[in-house]
């Protein structure tokens, strides 16, 4: 047993002078970044809608962390995460109405007290849900929470001050809480995204941490080893729950007007679906799909209205496109490349090019960028993944042009992120947006697994294109049919209903697609971008 | 009334978490697409005023009940099917993914309807006088829903005891794989069970978008349904006659908050109408997390 003692005291010797110039460098560095974007990079935001973005961008991704704490990390199962965010945000919003101007502290200390303040009553009410999850798993644990979610949602429209309210307290009722004072900058958002992920990470690298993913992996070999699992699973719901707590203060007094619509079960399931689609259990990915969903709502908001026909076109080319992807996936052959999959390769290449093309012809708009996008992401991942899934084995006859095919595929997508950065829309969109597809790009290009597993997302992506492609053809059918021309032919459908339709269709087709998400439980770590740089590191770390 | 609606919804509910252990969030959305067929079915016909009344009512509640059933179908086809092997989790966000498109999805394809007075000929007619029985005075149409409900509920109790496809459901709900292992097709017994469950929830959303006029959205089979999942709970999730009796139960104390509320000087208890069935769900998991009628054993 010495030996393993020795073996952690050489990796790491507590130095006392080292240890504190490395945390005070880091908190110096925290610091200028945080002055940085706040003095440097906001004001130079052409409009102030951009700086709007990134905030709630670094909230949600901050609100899908601290769910990822609970529902990925310990492996309960809560749906109702919109209630801790609900109670942080009336909270502190009650307690800036009431006392802020009476007391002494400036409003950027306030901000944090009642902050602080609104993640400690978030954390009470997360102890309360806790507690029935000694009990209780899985489907009966979410009901739980979404009835305790709908519990928090009615509480508070029925506090208006007048007789629904329990000892006259006034939360605004169903019309809102107007007037609280603004004192939330971009900044306050991404301390707090740094907070999370240093609360969650760092929450990973003790014995604590083990435990939750111990109770996650197996809950009663966990027991059986020593884990009080009890306990664990209510710390897991008190720290995710005091997380969106401290989310919920800050956004009330960004925005200076909540109502109980914020935090519906709607929001709850938008900040469910970014931990799912991000990967259940990974920091990494449920902060990438929190920014990167929350861009893409944003972004939807920008559609033009679409006519009933062309939405219907849309429609039937996916439906029949999904079906002819289960089937494919079904009698998926050996993994070998066939002359059958060159075809594939190169009617996708063409499809690709057709919908860049295409995309062009429409001008900036965010349709436009919204096809190019796709097909460069098709062309990429289709090519890219087939060709690197099937030009492993070196017998392959078709390995050369399959790879040639992969490496177009990539250039695809950095094409397709310098058209989205030529698109007309607002510049933090576009930038995220455009930095995605280069970092998938380059992570198809360099991390071996990546390359094997880009098949899925290829497929779906060529989903994507593959109705773009054939929405025109099905639209004309549609428009030659006497009946449905005339019946629908005034009807136009606004993009705001869109918006969700969206959304839901995108959380099924991943779902579908890869039931563990896009990250799977992998996180972000240097040793991983240095093999995406095709650098040779040493294995030092157990984690998978 | 409202309890006897819950009951049809759970009975979806517990059905199909009996065979398949999913929480099918897209159950409350099939009732509210019930809701709107039967409003759709009454538009088409009522301003001629070709068609006998009860012979309207009669269609709608077929044409919902069969709507829905091809729905739950192709819902299952669609989206549960090929998750069959996958974590119950993922599974279980498909159903939510399902959820909102239906409702979402629903935002374009109908409008939000006014208080569907479906079938203006019969509110005003015959269905809407009250019938005094014993000195109390009860609505027949709301009669008609509770004789509805109940010979739904009876209809399907002898399917699934009395038919070979009752049993072959009830032995699927039993042990998945032993069923599969003794040739039972489970494919199609998942298929029917979806089949019957959505078949009673149009009827449910027929029925209460008719006799309450509440006004239709295409969010109106959200809190119904969380609602019937509860009183599914409280009867003891798999259990059919305990789906019927916790929607009974639910409605009831739904209906004791609004009855409660004038004897409780200067506080409004209406509004908290909706917090009660959560309340009461919190508390039978709390306490007795297998039901009223569920087995003694722990399945939770």
């Amino acid at each position: 047993m010495a030996s393993v003692g020795e073996l952690v005291n050489v990796t790491r010797r507590y130095a006392p002078g080292r240890f504190w110039l490395v945390r005070l460098a880091s908190v110096a560095a925290l610091a200028l970044f945080l002055y940085f974007l706040q003095a440097v990079l906001v004001p130079a935001l052409p409009t102030p809608y951009d700086a709007r973005l990134i905030s709630l961008a670094l909230l949600f991704a901050s609100l899908a962390i601290s769910l990822n704490l609970i529902n990925g990390i310990t492996g309960q199962f809560s749906i109702g995460h919109a209630a801790f965010f609900l109670i942080g945000a009336y909270g502190s919003a009650r307690l800036t109405l009431s006392y802020f101007e009476a007391q002494p502290l400036v409003a950027g200390i306030w901000l944090f007290v009642v902050a602080i303040l609104g993640g400690l009553m978030a954390a009470a009410a997360g102890f309360i849900v806790g507690l029935p999850s000694l009990r209780l798993r899985g489907d009966y644990l979410a009901i739980v929470t979404l009835g305790f979610g709908e519990i928090a949602r009615i509480f508070v429209i029925n506090q208006t001050g007048r007789g629904s309210s329990v000892a006259g307290l006034d939360l605004g009722g169903s019309f809102g809480m107007p007037g609280i004072t603004l004192i939330t900058e971009v900044w306050h958002f991404a301390l707090l995204l740094i907070f999370t992920i240093l609360v969650s990470r760092n929450m990973l690298q003790t014995s604590h941490g083990l435990a939750f993913l111990s109770v996650r992996e197996d809950e009663l070999a966990a027991e059986a080893t020593g884990v009080n699992t009890t306990r664990t699973k209510v710390t897991a719901f008190v720290l995710g729950a005091a997380l969106a707590g401290i989310a919920g203060a800050f956004f009330a007094h960004f925005e200076g007007f909540i109502t109980p619509q914020h935090f519906d079960m709607n929001a709850s399931f938008i900040i469910l679906t970014m931990v799912v689609v991000g990967g259940t259990g990974s920091i990494t990915g449920a902060a990438l799909a929190g920014i990167a969903l929350k861009l893409l709502e944003e972004a939807l908001r920008k559609l033009p209205e679409i006519s009933a026909i062309d939405l219907i076109a849309y429609l039937v080319a996916a439906a029949g496109l999904l079906l002819l992807m289960t089937a494919l996936r079904r009698n998926r052959p050996a993994r070998r490349s066939t002359p059958w999959l060159v075809l594939l390769c190169a009617v996708a290449l063409a499809a690709g090019v057709g919908a860049v093309v295409k995309g062009l012809s429409l001008g900036g708009g965010v349709v436009g960028a919204f096809m190019m996008t796709s097909g460069g992401l098709a062309v990429a991942s289709v090519l890219g993944g087939l060709a690197f899934g099937f030009a492993k084995s070196p017998d392959d006859p078709f390995r050369v042009p399959l790879k040639a095919l992969g490496y177009t595929g990539c250039v695809g997508m950095l094409f397709a992120a310098y058209l989205v950065w030529n698109v007309e829309a607002s510049v933090v969109i576009r930038a995220g947006i455009g930095l995605i597809l280069v970092g998938a790009a380059a992570s198809l290009l360099g991390y071996p697994a990546g390359r094997a597993s880009m098949v899925p997302f290829g497929m779906l992506v060529a989903g994507f294109l593959g109705v773009v492609i054939l929405q025109p053809v099905v639209g004309a059918v549609l428009h030659s049919i006497p009946f449905v021309e005339s019946n629908l032919k005034e009807t136009m459908y606004s993009p705001s209903n869109l918006r969700m339709a969206v959304f839901a269709v995108s959380l099924v087709i991943v779902m579908l697609v890869r039931p563990q998400g896009l990250m799977g439980h992998h996180e972000f770590s240097w040793s991983f971008l240095g093999k995406s740089m095709g650098m040779k590191t040493k294995e030092t770390a157990i984690h998978s | 009334m409202l309890g006897a609606i819950y009951a049809l919804i759970a009975l979806g509910y517990t059905m199909v978490y009996g065979v398949l252990r999913l929480i099918n969030f897209a159950h409350g959305d099939v009732y509210m697409v019930g809701a709107y067929l039967a409003y759709y079915t009454s538009m088409q016909w009522v301003d001629r005023e070709l068609i006998n009344p009860y012979l309207l009512l009669f269609g709608m509640l077929i044409v919902s009940m069969v709507g829905c059933a091809l729905l739950g179908l192709t819902i299952e086809r669609v989206a549960y099917r090929p998750l069959r092997s996958a974590p119950r989790i993922s599974v279980l966000i498909t159903a939510i993914g399902v959820s909102l498109l239906l409702e979402y999805g629903g935002l374009l394809v109908f409008k939000t309807a006014p208080p569907p007075s479906i079938a203006e000929g019969v509110r005003g007619g015959a269905l809407q006088t009250p019938l005094v029985l014993l000195g109390v005075s009860i609505d027949k149409g709301q009669l008609a829903v509770l004789g509805v409900t109940l010979v739904l509920m009876v209809l399907l109790w002898q399917f699934v005891t009395n038919t070979q496809t009752g049993r072959a459901m009830r032995a699927v709900a039993h042990d998945f794989d032993t069923a599969a292992l003794m040739g039972i097709n489970v494919d199609r017994i998942v298929a029917v069970t979806f089949l019957l469950g959505s078949a009673l929830a149009g009827a449910g959303g027929m029925m209460n978008a008719t006799a309450l006029g509440t006004p239709l959205t295409t969010f109106y089979g959200l809190l119904p349904g969380v609602k019937a999942f509860v009183a599914a709970v409280l009867g003891g999730i798999g259990n059919i006659p305990g789906a019927v009796v916790g929607g009974i139960i639910l409605g009831l104390a739904e209906a004791m908050v609004v009855f409660a509320d004038p004897y409780i000087p200067g506080f409004e208890l209406t509004g908290y109408k909706d917090a009660v069935t959560f309340l009461i769900l919190i508390g039978v998991l709390l306490l007795k997390p297998s039901g009223i009628f569920g087995s003694p054993v722990e399945k939770v």
